[in-house]
């Protein structure tokens, strides 16, 4: 009896499994309906970052549906269906999520994984889907239908903090008459791309880089802190996630370091004060894309900031604000524009990737984002985003701006 | 271990040792083997069952098959622990992806060249279990998992960063869609198996079993532990490094991302609950495995949808929740795995009515 119900339930569930993508006709976009799908690790190292970016793109689509009945263009209007799927952040997940939402009929991508940009390229491309990504990879920066709206590639974070620098320096009047810079990073699989040739560049630019990396799971930095005091170091780049970072921190508390840090932009000032405490956070600086939303409240909050601090306190009441989320609210603005744009072109029964692409994405100019970050403009073989940044820095548990909006250096890792 | 009572059907006698060891032993089972290879062959042509989703779930659940009957070869046979599968099948895509990527071979001449580095780099790591057993071995082989990714990651500046690689090609035919490489995963997903049951019957099987049992005993009856040993590590890195070519050419783009702790770990969840030692429990832990993920990947989100005090991501959190707990099950109440239940299936069925 016992091996015929377990034959039982597993003949059931093998079957559920089975006849789930026949089944899913009832999600197929209708005229005046567009399905906008998300492929993101929702499990996983990264499920922090992802779920928020996944949280704000939907909250604002279906803000948009609530309180406008949808995308309105002069041609008609569109109410946004928001699909998902997650990736666990492995390609292949991916890739099986990305089969299945285009099944469903999806006309736009949208994510914040730079591996899963590359790795699901040719299927997005050969779809006709454009994706609106909050992280590009190396290879998808150069893509016609992948739209950014975060840094202008991974290579670029200590790049421009580099500039950033030397600029400071020789406002100083160039003290020491040599600029030393250091650069801590973990061993974490993004980190070879951020430093990316970055020797050619730092000897460019006429300064020295010194570079010290910790095992991802280590709890003492202090050695690696020390050899950069010790070489010289007028501040330090941090290439981590959160958790390192944290490491990173208490052991420059422990040792006094006094040397100024800035986090670069994997992870944000946010993240690292939950994690740390605003004790330890204290001082420590971080580059932002966007308005942070755990910036002091006594700045002025933007027109998109209201909103983005409007759909959290709705969408996620009493929880800690979460500066991701402002990344997902962009992702959610700038496809909302792009279906905006092509609805003044297309009536809704042909939005599709391509007309959205043709008529919307590559249309958007100067799209701001309601003032949530720099202008954002798409041309041809440009379709990297904002390419602003800002750096802010730790005071009392909130953000407060150390610079003004700098640009961002535009290198590209080589296509591969 | 799949261990169950075999009872034969009625009126099939194994009067020689070559009767015996015979796969297909019957008219029905000849009958519904092919029959469920021409389903598999049709299954792109049905409609229905033939959107892009469920292909790309087959063609994955066909490659982690050529994975885990590697991995069953080595721990479910031969008694050696791997807990470093995904950094062979790491080494068999980087192999196959550079070799097309940078000197434009094609896959037919990449795969048997990935499968062999793997198996070369298999081996390097498989040299401890001379003496080494049990945990100690399986240390060795996380190892091979941090050195190699390490390696990758640090030392290798294109596969640290990803790269394309060309999809399987005959003339001038593109296997580039689902549709199209399905057909290629089922044929080498159906030869591996085939090879692998085939391996089981001749005396390097036969060792890899009396080595796993007892590996005195197996010495005191004059078989080369150390070698059979090594030979295991071996065939099991090798359909690893296969398999890697695979996904690399099939995914048309490789990176370190898709060879993972977890991924290893998976591997080893899915030859526990399909049976080690089994062939067939290997495809059923795989496909088993696979479905129970797929279903919490898409019910997670109907829920999340549905029930709105869950927070975003409750939904795909319980993937770890189930996952672990279906382990837990097997271990406690059907250690033997899914080809253990297949087996009682069948018996019930042969005896049935005198099934008590």
């Amino acid at each position: 009896m016992r091996t015929k119900t377990f034959a039982a339930v597993l003949f059931l569930m093998v079957t559920a499994v089975m006849m789930s993508p026949t089944s899913i006709s009832w999600a197929k976009g209708s005229v005046g309906e567009v399905l906008v799908g998300n492929v993101s690790a929702m499990t996983g190292p990264t499920s922090g970052t992802h779920m928020m970016c996944q949280s704000g793109s939907k909250d604002y689509l279906y803000y948009l549906n609530e309180k406008q009945g949808g995308i309105k263009g002069e041609k008609g209007q569109v109410k946004v269906k928001y699909v998902s799927y997650d990736s666990q952040y492995v390609a292949t997940k991916a890739k099986d999520g990305f089969a299945r939402l285009r099944g469903q009929g999806i006309i736009v991508l949208t994510h914040c994984a730079s591996g899963h940009s590359d790795a699901l390229q040719v299927d997005y491309e050969r779809a006709k889907i454009p994706l609106v990504t909050g992280s590009h990879g190396i290879a998808s920066v150069w893509s016609d239908w992948a739209y950014g709206n975060y840094h202008s590639g991974v290579a670029n974070m200590i790049r421009t903090w580099i500039v950033w620098c030397k600029e400071n320096w020789e406002k100083e009047g160039k003290p020491g008459g040599q600029l030393v810079l250091g650069c801590v990073a973990t061993d974490e699989p993004f980190v070879p791309l951020a430093l990316w040739d970055i020797d050619s560049f730092v000897k460019e630019q006429g300064i020295k880089l010194v570079k010290e990396t910790i095992p991802k799971g280590t709890t003492d930095a202090s050695p690696q802190l020390l050899r950069l005091k010790e070489a010289g170091s007028k501040a330090i780049f941090v290439q981590s996630s959160a958790p390192g970072a944290v490491v990173i921190l208490n052991s420059a508390k422990a040792m006094n370091l006094g040397i100024p840090m800035t986090q670069c932009a994997a992870a944000t000032l946010g993240d690292v004060i939950a994690l740390g405490g605003p004790e330890l956070a204290e001082g420590y600086q971080g580059e932002y894309f966007f308005e942070p939303m755990s910036k002091n409240p006594k700045y002025e909050d933007s027109q998109g900031m209201k909103l983005v601090k409007e759909l959290w306190a709705k969408n996620h009441p009493g929880e800690k604000p979460n500066d991701m989320y402002v990344n997902g609210i962009m992702s959610g603005m700038v496809i909302a524009e792009g279906i905006r744009l092509a609805l003044n072109e297309v009536p809704p029964a042909e939005l599709t990737g391509e007309t959205l692409k043709k008529y919307g994405l590559d249309r958007i100019k100067n799209f701001d984002c309601m003032g949530l970050s720099k202008p954002i403009t798409y041309v041809e073989d440009d379709h990297i985003g904002p390419k602003h940044l800002r750096y802010w820095v730790v005071r009392k548990g909130v953000l407060e701006p150390v610079s003004d909006w700098i640009p961002t250096t535009d290198f590209r890792i080589p296509k591969k | 271990m799949a261990h169950t009572t075999y009872y034969p059907p009625s009126g099939i006698y194994a009067d020689s040792f070559k009767k015996d060891i015979r796969i297909v032993k019957t008219r029905t089972q000849l009958i519904l083997a092919v029959s469920a290879m021409l389903l598999l062959v049709a299954v792109p042509l049905i409609p229905g069952l033939n959107s892009p989703y469920l292909l790309r779930l087959l063609i994955g659940i066909g490659i982690t098959i050529i994975i885990c009957l590697g991995l069953n070869i080595l721990t479910g046979y031969c008694g050696q622990l791997n807990i470093g599968q995904s950094a062979f099948v790491m080494v068999g895509a980087f192999t196959s992806g550079l070799l097309n990527h940078s000197f434009g071979w094609s896959f037919w001449a990449c795969v048997i060249p990935a499968g062999m580095v793997a198996a070369a780099v298999g081996v390097v790591f498989g040299i401890p279990s001379v003496r080494l057993k049990g945990l100690y071995l399986a240390l060795t082989t996380l190892g091979a998992q941090i050195i190699l990714t390490w390696v990758a990651l640090f030392h290798i500046p294109l596969t640290s960063a990803g790269f394309t690689v060309e999809p399987v090609k005959i003339g001038s035919f593109y296997f580039d869609t689902p549709e199209r490489f399905y057909y290629i995963a089922l044929v080498f997903t159906a030869v591996m198996a085939f090879a692998a049951k085939n391996l089981m019957r001749t005396r390097w099987g036969r060792a890899f079993i009396a080595v796993r049992d007892n590996d005195r005993a197996a010495e005191a009856m004059g078989i080369d532990i150390f070698r059979y040993k090594l030979i295991a590590f071996a065939i099991c890195t090798f359909y690893a490094g296969v398999a890697g070519s695979l996904l690399v050419h099939y995914m048309m783009w490789a990176q370190l991302e898709s060879f993972t702790l977890n991924d290893s770990i998976w591997y080893v969840v899915m030859i526990i609950v399909g049976g080690l030692g089994s062939i067939e429990g290997t495809i059923f832990g795989v496909i088993f495995i696979t479905a129970l993920k797929e279903l919490i990947f898409v019910i997670g989100p109907m829920l999340e949808g549905t029930l709105a005090f869950l927070p975003i991501g409750a939904g795909s959190g319980l993937l770890l929740v189930i996952i672990g707990g279906v382990a837990i099950f097997f271990l406690i109440f059907e250690p033997r795995g899914l080809a253990h239940r297949w087996n009682l299936i069948k018996a019930y069925y042969r005896l049935w009515p005198f099934g008590y």
